[in-house]
């Protein structure tokens, strides 16, 4: 399994930071309380609009983002982000209950580094995702 | 002469009965000594008054049943033809109302299962993780029995997850909105992807799995998700149906203007008898109900629709204790050419 190599990362605000959009409390807190004891240090949001307003305050090493969001949704962010000179080569990693080919599709053709359904993963396996991505980047 | 209408000469007879009785009445009153000359004028305009009354209710009444007996008349006069005709156009406006309604409730069925499948995936899928993590991180403290009843909790919820995702299917297959994007791809890719899906249960169960995927195939023209889901469906069925320590194989050859992915298990097999039946929706056969208890019934029929939707099809071969083998056959691309 891909571990994330802290070595590199001493205090708090050296820790990667990712943004983590869900809408659905459960699941958003599970995952920031894996990411966390993973080294990782976490921005969990329920919204495209509150997590735009925190990409553009505090740029993420990784963006983990639920597609089905109320207001804007996963692939409007997604969009938004990589149309960002600024905050385009920000990896994204799609994470939604939609498993059809077109919505895995559209979103690795909107840039998304990833895509993962939440029925098929377990956690190990989303955290092995979020490592592998974060070590290419460094 | 003449004769006068049945009709016409009851309204006369009654307006010369009113004017005789009036006639009548008015000598009377005229001869009568006893009233003034003065009271005799008011008498006789109240007796042309009553008089006028009487004709004026007797004319409507008249009317109204008249009416009345001419539309009774108009429909025994009706030809038998106009009444076919006439019967067979209110059937078949009955007709396009009540299949509006039917199309309606339908969609409101469809619409009410994609909205709970949607709102059931959720929470399985935290269900799933959390269980997950429980087996992976938490489990120290366990007994033996606590774990496996961890375990058996997972497996209940994996269960209820397909079933969900069975749901979704049907309730495309029935309302005509399973859509089809076919294209030109590598089956390798789906196998790939479906296996590497199942590669956990299969290492659970201990099981063998072989493959054999030879490089020289042409591609196949389908849609990549309705191929995946069919041999999702035919793969967890060998992985369900076999026995810990048996073997799985998957592959692929070429049959004429097909490309066949088989898969072939030495598990429990399927009785003669059942062959025929088991893509029937809802069927289970006997041996998998023993060897599984739960289960729909379902997924051999989904997986035929997900074929035939493509313009291919799902064909098997069994024999009773020694194991099966599902065809999935495939249209070579070059035929859409």
């Amino acid at each position: 399994m891909n571990e994330i190599n802290h070595t590199e990362y001493g205090s708090d605000e050296k820790r990667p930071y990712i943004l983590w959009i869900e809408d659905d409390n459960f699941l958003g807190t599970l995952i920031t309380k894996k990411l966390e004891a993973e080294g990782y240090r976490v921005e969990y949001v329920k919204s495209g609009e509150k997590a735009w307003q925190e990409v553009r305050k505090d740029k993420p090493d990784l963006i983990l983002a639920d597609i089905l969001l109320p207001g804007m949704d996963g692939f409007e962010f997604l969009s938004r982000v990589k149309e960002d000179d600024n905050l385009k080569n920000i990896p994204v990693l799609l994470f939604s209950n939609l498993n059809q080919e077109k919505d895995v599709n559209r979103g690795l053709s909107l840039g998304a580094e990833s895509f993962l359904v939440k029925s098929n993963v377990v956690p190990a396996q989303i955290i092995e995702e979020i490592n592998k991505l974060i070590n290419e980047r460094t | 002469m003449k004769k006068i209408p049945e009709k016409a000469s009851i309204e006369l007879r009654m307006i010369l009965a009113f004017i005789a009785v009036y006639i009548l009445m008015a000598v009377m009153v005229w001869r009568l000594d006893f009233i003034d000359s003065s009271d005799r004028v008011q008498l006789q305009f109240l007796l042309l008054m009553i008089l006028t009354v009487l004709v004026h209710m007797y004319s409507i009444l008249h009317f109204v049943r008249t009416a009345s007996r001419d539309i009774a008349s108009q429909e025994k006069e009706e030809k038998p033809e106009d009444r076919g005709v006439c019967h067979l156009s209110r059937w078949s406006i009955d007709l396009l109302r009540n299949n509006e309604q039917l199309y309606l409730q339908d969609r409101n069925k469809a619409e009410l299962i994609s909205f709970t499948v949607h709102q059931l995936q959720t929470p399985l899928a935290g269900i799933k993780w959390i269980l997950s993590t429980l087996m992976s991180d938490g489990t120290d403290n366990f007994s033996d029995d606590q774990r496996k009843l961890v375990q058996q909790t997972y497996e209940s919820n994996e269960w209820l997850i397909s079933l969900v995702n069975d749901l979704l299917h049907i309730s495309r297959i029935e309302s005509g909105r399973l859509t089809v994007e076919s294209g030109s791809l590598d089956p390798r890719e789906v196998m790939n992807v479906v296996i590497d899906q199942n590669r956990r249960r299969i290492e659970q169960k201990e099981l063998q799995l072989k493959t054999d995927f030879p490089e020289d195939l042409p591609d196949v023209h389908g849609d990549f998700d309705k191929i995946k889901e069919a041999l999702k469906i035919v793969l967890s069925n060998a992985i369900s149906y076999t026995e810990s320590g048996g073997e799985v194989k998957v592959s692929l050859f070429s049959d004429q203007d097909y490309v066949v992915i088989a898969v072939a298990d030495n598990g429990t097999g399927i009785p003669r008898d059942e062959r025929g039946k088991i893509f029937r929706r809802y069927y289970r056969s006997r041996r998998a109900k023993k060897m599984q208890s739960h289960g729909t019934g379902l997924g051999l029929y989904i997986a035929q629709e997900l074929m035939t939707c493509q313009d291919g099809y799902i064909t098997c071969d069994s024999r009773e204790g020694e194991g099966s083998t599902f065809y999935l056959y495939l249209p070579v691309d070059n035929w859409y050419r």
